[in-house]
């Protein structure tokens, strides 16, 4: 269990296309963070929009998604802000993708099936490492 | 009877003189134009042997026989004359030089007569038995196109069921990745353990979930096996549970469209290849995903109805994209005929589709532009 009092205030925003896999993360992540401002959006058009509107520090995405994937809703929130932290969840393992990811903008990429252990010691660490 | 060798030599006639029954036989066995004989030799006993000897000749064949009587009433030999197997002439002696050439060169003519029909009928049999060969081996060739042709066919049913697959297989990872829930839900069901949060519901609901999305991956697994699996046989299928299992395959790949399925009260049964079946459904149903989709209609609808109508499956598979151009709809059945780009469609979708419905199921393939848009009816 984190310190999640320096969550406090901080924002992270949750971008996947597939209704159930949201609500289930959304689940996990408020039930673990309840002190983090959790917005949520089901495409990338959608999760640049919010991102624009709230400016959180994290970005957790999907990458294949409608409208607007995971990359380039990537490339575009890194135009409005170089520093943000993102993290892709993918289901590709290939090599090809990773090397466009990093251009693309993704700070770490973690894989699916998520492994809560996994994931939660990335936000741990993105935000513990970004309080002190 | 000694002198008559020497008159059919001079008019050139060969003869030869036989004296008892068996020599006679033999010569006749060998093949004599005619048979000269005299009473005295006329017996029983030569009668049943020319009857072997010419027993068995075709129906040509008919040797010319005359026999030689004696002068006066007739003995009792008379009656084998009647007996003797062939074109029997009875000539009384004494037997004036002039009538006896005179009748064996008729029998002679007779004779070669028969052996010209008998040539021109073996030159017909020949011609007969030539055009026979020629015929069974045009039939072979015939069925060996056939085959090939029918391998071909099948090659390309598979390509093209193949080709759909893949293409489903891009749009519906998605689908497919669903079931990976069941890893974010036991997950969760932990977590809440941990946290004393967990309540009897919240575990039903998480179990049965999960045993929803595992039976749900289970059918996937099994639509798609079933329709790749090569069908050498017909069976008899509810048409409107291979619509249903075509839908379920297409799955997410439809995109969004909104898709109606009109139900007949009672199954209604064909008797086909069901894979195949299912394979012209699911081709039709992308290319009017494909259409709705290029077009940017509004509401993308498609409305499938199932009905009998007499002893026939009608099933109709209308969109609302506004239909096909009237200078292309009579050529959306040609092989590789595609309105798609070449990184889109091949051209054999619909072609195959109509062998398929036609040529292997007997039915009918057709189109037709409603208000709407098109209107694609199987008849089976």
């Amino acid at each position: 269990m984190a310190s999640t009092d320096v969550l406090k205030g901080a924002a992270m925003l949750y971008v996947e296309d597939e209704a159930e896999t949201r609500g289930l993360m959304v689940e996990a992540l408020q039930t673990y963070y309840p002190k983090l401002k959790l917005l949520t959006a089901a495409n990338g058009a959608e999760g640049l929009q919010l991102f624009r509107e709230a400016r959180p520090q994290l970005v957790l995405t999907d990458i294949r998604m409608p409208l607007m994937d995971g990359i380039q809703m990537a490339a575009g929130i890194k135009a409005i802000d170089p520093e943000v932290y993102i993290i892709g969840l993918t289901a590709y393992n290939d090599r090809s993708f990773l090397s466009t990811a990093a251009d693309a903008g993704f700070s770490e990429c973690i894989l699916k099936p998520v492994d809560y252990g996994t994931l939660f010691a990335s936000i741990n660490k993105f935000f513990c490492g970004d309080s002190h | 009877m000694r002198s008559i060798p020497r008159v059919l030599r001079e008019v050139g006639v060969t003869s030869w003189l036989c004296t008892t029954a068996a020599e006679l036989c033999a010569e006749v066995e060998k093949g004599a134009g005619a048979l000269i004989i005299g009473e005295d030799l006329l017996s029983s006993h030569a009668v049943a042997c020319l009857r072997d000897a010419l027993g068995h000749q075709p129906s040509w064949s008919e040797l010319p026989i005359i026999v030689l009587l004696h002068h006066g009433p007739d003995s009792s030999r008379v009656q084998y004359t009647l007996l003797l197997p062939g074109d029997v002439t009875p000539i009384e002696r004494p037997v004036r030089v002039n009538t006896l050439v005179a009748h064996v060169q008729a029998a002679l003519r007779s004779r070669r007569r028969q052996s010209l029909v008998r040539d021109q009928m073996l030159e017909l049999e020949q011609a007969r038995e030539q055009l026979q060969a020629q015929a069974a081996s045009l039939a072979e060739a015939n069925l060996k196109l056939k085959q090939v042709d029918r391998e071909r066919e099948q090659t390309l049913m598979q390509q093209s069921r193949l080709a759909a697959m893949g293409e489903m297989l891009g749009n519906i990872s998605h689908q497919w990745r669903q079931p990976l829930n069941v890893g974010l839900i036991l997950q969760n069901v932990q977590m809440t353990y941990a946290r004393e949060m967990l309540t009897k519901e919240s575990l039903d609901k998480a179990v049965s979930r999960a045993r929803e999305l595992i039976a749900h991956m289970s059918q996937t697994i099994d639509d798609f096996r079933n329709y790749l699996s090569p069908e050498k046989v017909k069976s008899t299928f509810d048409v409107t549970a291979v619509v249903e299992r075509a839908v379920s395959i297409l799955g997410e790949s439809l995109q969004g469209v909104q898709l109606h399925l009109d139900k007949p009260d009672a199954p209604v049964l064909v008797e086909g290849y069901r894979n195949e079946y299912a394979q012209v459904l699911i081709n039709i149903l992308m290319n009017a995903r494909d259409v709705l989709r290029d077009r940017k209609i509004g509401e993308p609808t498609v409305l499938v109805k199932v009905e009998r109508q007499g002893a026939r499956s009608v099933v109709t598979i209308a969109d609302n994209a506004g239909g096909i151009a009237m200078e292309i709809i009579d050529k959306v059945f040609d092989p590789y005929f595609t309105t798609k780009g070449p990184d889109k469609g091949t051209g054999i979708g619909l072609f195959m589709s109509k062998a398929i419905i036609e040529r292997n199921m007997d039915g009918s393939l057709t189109v037709r532009n409603t208000s709407e848009g098109a209107e694609f009816r199987i008849e089976v």
